[in-house]
């Protein structure tokens, strides 16, 4: 091997590592809940699938240009990332439904629209939905245990950030209901 | 997101809190 293959094979080694992506998984810590959280919690009706490893919470690393404090999502790849110092981010996996892809379809048939950076303006402990059969306000809900209404121009987009009683859809591609995440 | 993971965050974000929202790639919003 000449010293010209040998330098190669190891830039090529370093480039390969400095693409790999620091994944640690680690659940909420529900140690931060409110008691009330915790009881409901407890007693959701809806079944808890589990979610699929790729799209437990996790801390990764983050190399994007959003300041700490931001949340980034990722529709494409079913993620949501809260952006954290020292180039790190917490990172939840999500659903984005069909409302929310005729909206990106909308967007870019107009070629207007609401910017990509949006902002919260409103926040929801227990959101309702106007789902039929009626379902109270709560973890069963499909709006979840919480909402995050999203704001564009100092107008509600009438999207939302929020839970789900079906998790099984988490990191699908295919979900047959309202915008979820 | 789950309901442990949405209440996770509602308690670190802030009203005001940037959200940025990627664009899908055509190859998506064509089906």
């Amino acid at each position: 091997m000449s010293l010209l293959q040998a330098k190669l094979g190891i830039l090529a080694a370093a480039l390969m590592l400095s693409g790999c992506m620091e994944t640690t998984y680690e659940a909420a810590n529900q140690n931060n809940f409110k008691p009330r959280d915790k009881e409901y919690l407890a007693k959701v009706s809806y079944i808890k699938t589990p979610v699929a490893e790729p799209f437990r919470r996790a801390i990764v690393d983050y190399h994007r240009k959003e300041a700490p404090g931001s949340i980034v999502v990722d529709s494409d790849n079913h993620y949501l990332y809260y952006v954290q110092d020292g180039g790190k981010a917490i990172r939840y996996g999500i659903t984005v439904g069909e409302e929310a892809m005729a909206w990106f379809r909308h967007r870019q048939g107009r070629q207007h629209g609401p910017s990509g950076r949006l902002g919260i303006r409103r926040r929801a402990r227990s959101p309702g939905s106007a789902c039929r059969p009626f379902v109270p306000p709560g973890p069963d809900n499909p709006m979840g245990s919480r909402a995050l209404y999203l704001y564009s121009g100092g107008k509600d987009t009438l999207f939302r950030i929020h839970g789900t009683n079906q998790p099984e859809y988490i990191g699908a591609f295919d979900f047959p209901r309202a915008a979820s995440a | 997101m789950t309901n442990e993971d949405v209440i996770d965050l509602y308690n670190r974000v802030k009203l005001g809190t940037v959200v940025v929202v990627l664009e899908p790639q055509p190859w998506r919003l064509a089906v």
